[in-house]
């Protein structure tokens, strides 16, 4: 009987926030920004890689063994003085074109490249103090090349000579070319498939996107529950409310409605997000439209496969508990923002009020911040402040669902961290249910802590 | 009927109520009075059940009076008055009556006779804050009959009102009166209270200082009140016979006598003075000078009419 007629109050309360203007404002600006970063997080591997081109490398039999960014520079002219008699041939795997030049063109050249407008260096080997000696020039302008790519191409020029030295010294060409087998090098979990760099860094920022999304909800809607309570109580409606319900079925309605309310920005949200990741994503239909990406392209489908991959953290068992997790931590802060919202009697009072709530969220949130995405525990196995984001109720809300998605917990471990929750959001509950009938008629100064702790205390 | 027992309610060791007990037997309007911060709007909010009291029982028709189960059957007006300030007018009403139990239909045909009678259908689409404080009564008062009660709680009913729209509400509350209803009125306005009331209480400090019916009360008091305006100074006459001047202004001399042969014994003299009176009234104390001798400073023990 205590909270006969909440769906009333759910009802009224659903309504009046969704078609207020402050509320269709803040929804179009929060889906134009994650849009506007969705479709900018797609276009920029498109946009870099249109500058930056992955360059394949390939055996003998023209198996790719590597992939890499190819080199800026194009062409380079070599004075070679070692008397190695190096082979330069190898240049042309890496799509980079050479010229070799006698010892008297060496100033010529210098100048050429100097003043070239083009990406071509010089490169002159000489002996030097029982080593060699290795001097690369390039234009002056660094629109084309800069230091780091002389110096990239200098390493290949370290291995050649290095090679050529070898076979100098009796090895024969073979077993140089043997030594030197292309060795790939990959860090996994013991028993989880090796996950590549990009889909590492796609996770990250997923995960991360998660539990901004989930606390910006939580934490702003949460609010809407304190202000709808403290204006009824200011505006003395409350007065009015009660000569139909009793106080409990007012939050109750009151946290409901904004929950929906919550979770109506949320799918829409998801909803919006998933159409602009799909419309904007390198394969996705608009790329394609305007002819921005290359179809056939197979790092593109090797990306898409990568997002695929990645994309399976949200299986249907997995959305259903970030959703469960979602309503239990929205409950959670709401009903201590109600609680906040029944303890002030002005509105002005409000802002001071809710300090408090602000900054256990924000602890909650930077607590899963700081031990999940800074590399504390990359892995988030056994660390103690990732366990402790993952279990304790100010935090979890925000750290389980990114840790769902990029599938660092257990079915078993998820069960026990919302069991954790549970029972605190129905001690909390009770607590509320307790000491919300006799402070939703306080008028006066604002209630503390420990009077509210002393009426829960008395009958 | 209403029937009010004991009811006590106490905020940490200050009792805001100490002991209140009255019922309402019949149709009509009982007057809930005191100074500011006496208790009424406490003891209201514990007869409608707001506030857990710490004591006692509120019955309505012989049953424990509960809002969650007889809501339609009790109107409040507040008195301070409550309204979603951003919120459209004609949204508010419908909620209010949803929450009182009443579908939509009869919440559309009693928010149609309330806004006419009242004459507020202009404003349906405004928005609260867009309204003058008058204005905002009339809707509140709309919202606590909309369900057509048979409870009504009025705190300060009047308050704030101009004259026209006074008038407008007494005619409601006489109208509330003529179809049965049990009306609780607190006012500061004794003239109201006086107009309307049967029976009253009077509350000091959480402590009731007097009750009962109305009429009953100034009996026994006694006509002790004279009011005399004569053409000539009648001041030596009255001073002969003994008479207490309470005030004496141009248009009229007040007197409090002892017994009525007082009286009579000054009107003698006067006529026998061949002073011409205008005006020789002997009268019944008003509640207004009933309260304010009850609730005079340190004054708490309680009277009881019947």
């Amino acid at each position: 009987m205590r909270t006969k007629g909440w769906e009333k109050i759910l009802k009224f309360t659903y309504i009046q926030i969704i078609k207020s203007k402050s509320y269709i404002a803040s929804t179009v600006i929060m889906l134009v920004v994650f849009s506007l970063m969705i479709a900018a997080a797609n276009f920029l591997p498109g946009l870099l890689s249109s500058e930056s081109e992955v360059l394949r490398i390939t055996d003998d039999e023209g198996n790719t063994v590597a992939e890499m960014e190819a080199f800026a520079i194009k062409k380079v002219y070599i004075c070679d003085s070692s008397g190695l008699r190096i082979d330069f041939s190898f240049l042309s795997r890496f799509e980079v074109e050479h010229e070799s030049i006698a010892d008297e063109e060496v100033q010529e050249f210098m100048d050429s490249v100097t003043t070239s407008l083009e990406a071509v260096t010089l490169a002159v080997i000489e002996p030097s103090g029982g080593g060699f000696n290795v001097r690369m020039s390039r234009p002056e302008s660094t629109e084309l090349i800069n230091n780091s790519d002389c110096f990239a191409l200098l390493n290949l020029f370290n291995t050649a000579i290095r090679d050529s030295n070898l076979v100098n010294l009796g090895i024969s060409a073979e077993d140089v070319h043997k030594a030197n087998a292309y060795i790939s090098t990959t860090v996994n979990v013991g028993g989880e498939e090796p996950q590549s760099e990009i889909a590492e860094v796609i996770t990250m920022v997923l995960t991360m996107a998660t539990s901004l999304i989930l606390f910006t909800l939580i934490i702003s809607y949460g609010q809407l529950t304190a202000q709808a309570i403290a204006t009824e109580k200011a505006s003395r409606v409350m007065e009015l409310l009660l000569t139909s319900v009793r106080p409990l079925a007012v939050i109750i309605g009151k946290v409901l409605g904004t929950l929906l309310v919550a979770l109506t920005s949320m799918v829409l949200v998801g909803t919006v997000s998933t159409v602009v990741f799909f419309v904007f994503a390198p394969l996705g239909t608009l790329g394609e439209v305007v002819g921005m990406v290359d179809t056939s392209d197979p790092n593109l489908t090797a990306l898409t496969a990568e997002l695929g991959t990645v994309f399976s953290g949200f299986s249907p068992l997995n959305i259903v508990f970030i959703t469960v997790i979602f309503v239990m931590g929205f409950l959670f802060y709401s009903l201590i923002a109600g609680l906040i919202g029944a303890s002030v009697s002005k509105i002005e009072d409000l802002q001071t009020a809710l300090q408090p709530l602000i900054l256990i969220s924000m602890l909650g949130f930077y607590l899963t911040y700081f031990s999940t995405f800074t590399g504390l525990d990359p892995d988030g196995q056994g660390n103690f402040l990732v366990t402790l984001s993952r279990y304790f109720p100010i935090s979890s809300p925000f750290a389980l669902p990114s840790a769902i998605i990029a599938g660092k917990m257990s079915v078993g471990e998820i069960t026990l961290s919302i069991g954790v929750l549970a029972l605190c959001l129905a001690l909390f509950a009770m607590f509320v249910a307790k000491v919300y009938e006799h402070i939703i008629l306080h008028n006066g100064n604002r209630l503390k802590l420990k009077d509210m702790i002393k009426l829960a205390k008395s009958k | 009927m209403l029937r009010v027992d004991a009811i006590r309610k106490r905020y940490g060791d200050y009792y805001a109520v100490k002991q209140l007990t009255f019922a309402i037997e019949r149709p009509g309007v009982f007057a809930l009075l005191g100074t500011n911060g006496a208790g009424k709007t406490t003891a209201i909010r514990v007869i409608l059940g707001m506030l857990a009291k710490e004591t006692g029982t509120v019955t309505w028709n012989e049953r424990p009076l509960d809002v969650c189960s007889q809501h339609g059957r009790i109107g409040y007006l507040a008195e301070e008055r409550g309204l979603y300030p951003k919120y459209n007018i004609i949204e508010q009403m419908h909620y209010f009556a949803e929450l009182k139990g009443m579908n939509k239909k009869d919440a559309d045909r009693s928010i149609d006779h309330w806004f006419g009678r009242l004459n507020i259908d202009e404003y349906r689409k405004k928005r609260a804050d867009q309204l003058s404080k008058g204005n905002q009564q009339k809707i509140q008062l709309a919202a606590a009959l909309v369900s057509d009660p048979e409870l009504l709680v009025l705190d300060e009913p009047m308050s704030g009102l101009d004259p026209v729209n006074a008038d407008l509400f007494k005619g409601i509350i006489r109208e509330q009166i003529d179809n049965g209803k049990f009306i609780i009125m607190s006012s500061h306005q004794m003239a109201t209270v006086e107009e309307f009331c049967e029976n009253i209480v009077i509350l000091n400090r959480g402590n009731t200082v007097l009750q009962g019916n109305l009429n009953k009360i100034k009996k026994g008091y006694g006509r002790v009140n004279l009011s005399i305006k004569a053409d000539s100074n009648i001041l030596p006459i009255a001073a002969e016979c003994g008479l207490e001047l309470t005030s004496h202004t141009p248009n009229q001399t007040d007197f409090k006598v002892k017994t009525e042969s007082q009286a009579a014994e000054l009107l003698a003299k006067i006529v026998a003075a061949g002073i011409t009176l205008v005006k020789f009234e002997l009268r019944e104390p008003s509640l207004h000078e009933i309260f304010v001798e009850k609730v005079g400073v340190g004054k708490e023990g309680c009277e009881n009419a019947d």
